[in-house]
């Protein structure tokens, strides 16, 4: 049976719940943003951090514009998702740089791209947040042309673009 | 009349044999599915406070819930769980906690049924961040969370009728 004093007392440990998370997450370095940016129309969806960013990362919504950039520019196209699963199918001529494996990546870098090139980074979809992860720390490494394909390979996929599977390239 | 107060007094203190025993064995399993349900709830808790992004990000794969209120169910939902699961087990307004940990989780069955009837594949985020998806993994939550409600409104039963002695 459900007595009075039990509703009285969801309600106080529900005000405390609110009080300490509100609290927790204002003071957490991994604190998240009130509202996030939830809209996939609108680029990679993510909460969002409470603090400003000091690097914003431009983002490419259109898949167009990101095959212009390859077929027309020198672009650097940069795959962060894992190797196994880059082997099953990337965007041609897109290098792999797993985002799990950075400190690795960081000293491959330099001999693949000059910090004046313009690099796209992409992962699965918009719903995965590592090529924002990848994108800001190339930036604090000093790299100025960085931008994120928030479609990333999922959206690449589905609009019938062209495929590279196991390092080859159509 | 006194017969009858006599033999009502007798009834009520007259301890049966073996009762003793039974009530040890009741107080054993409260302690037993209080720690199973504080404890579990405390352990899902901490991976979803560390990582709240993370957390928000599968509240969104859910695909139930506005997307205003995403961010707030991810900041508060893991506190409400430590929380209950503390007041469960240290015994601190333990029903209050328990029926707040029974709604949790008669509400995560809701959005798994829900999900696995109109066949959307989904991240439960139940105890690691990054669980793997599938008709039979949604099948396997949907069970573990009905044990475990039917574990928490055993357990409700149990304090009604500690509280009735």
């Amino acid at each position: 049976m459900i007595f009075k004093r039990d509703i009285i007392g969801c309600f106080f440990l529900l005000i405390i719940c609110v009080m300490l998370s509100f609290g927790v997450n204002a003071l957490s370095p991994n604190g998240i943003a009130l509202r996030g940016q939830w809209n996939p129309d609108q680029g990679v969806v993510m909460a969002g951090a409470n603090k400003p960013h000091a690097v914003d990362v431009m983002q490419i919504n259109n898949p167009f514009k990101v095959k212009r950039l390859l077929e027309s520019g020198p672009a650097v196209v940069l795959d962060v998702r894992r190797p196994d699963i880059y082997d099953l199918g990337h965007i041609p001529g897109a290098l792999n740089f797993p985002l799990d494996d950075f400190e690795e990546d960081e000293k491959a870098l330099p001999s693949k791209i000059t910090p004046e090139d313009e690099i796209i980074v992409y992962c699965a979809g918009v719903t995965c947040q590592d090529s924002h992860t990848f994108a800001t720390r190339l930036v604090e490494m000093g790299f100025t042309h960085v931008a994120v394909y928030a479609g990333g390979f999922a959206e690449w996929e589905e609009m019938g673009f062209d495929v590279a599977v196991q390092g080859i390239d159509p | 009349m006194s017969n009858l107060f006599r033999s009502k007094f007798k009834f009520k203190n007259r301890v049966e044999p073996g009762s003793m025993g039974l009530g040890r064995q009741t107080s054993l399993i409260e302690w037993v599915l209080r720690l199973f349900l504080g404890c579990t709830f405390i352990f899902s808790s901490w991976h979803k406070i560390v990582s709240p992004d993370q957390f928000a990000t599968i509240v969104y794969g859910y695909d139930v819930f506005p997307h205003q209120i995403i961010n707030v169910l991810a900041i508060v939902v893991p506190f409400v769980e430590l929380v209950c699961g503390i007041s469960l087990i240290t015994g601190l307004l333990k029903r209050s906690g328990l029926l707040i940990i029974n709604a949790m989780l008669a509400g995560f069955i809701f959005l798994i049924s829900f999900n696995l009837i109109r066949g959307h594949e989904f991240d439960c985020g139940c105890f690691s961040l990054g669980e793997t998806k599938g008709v039979w993994s949604s099948i396997w939550l949907l069970v573990r969370d009905l044990v475990m409600l039917g574990a928490g409104i055993y357990l409700f039963r149990l304090f009604d009728k500690k509280d009735r002695l």
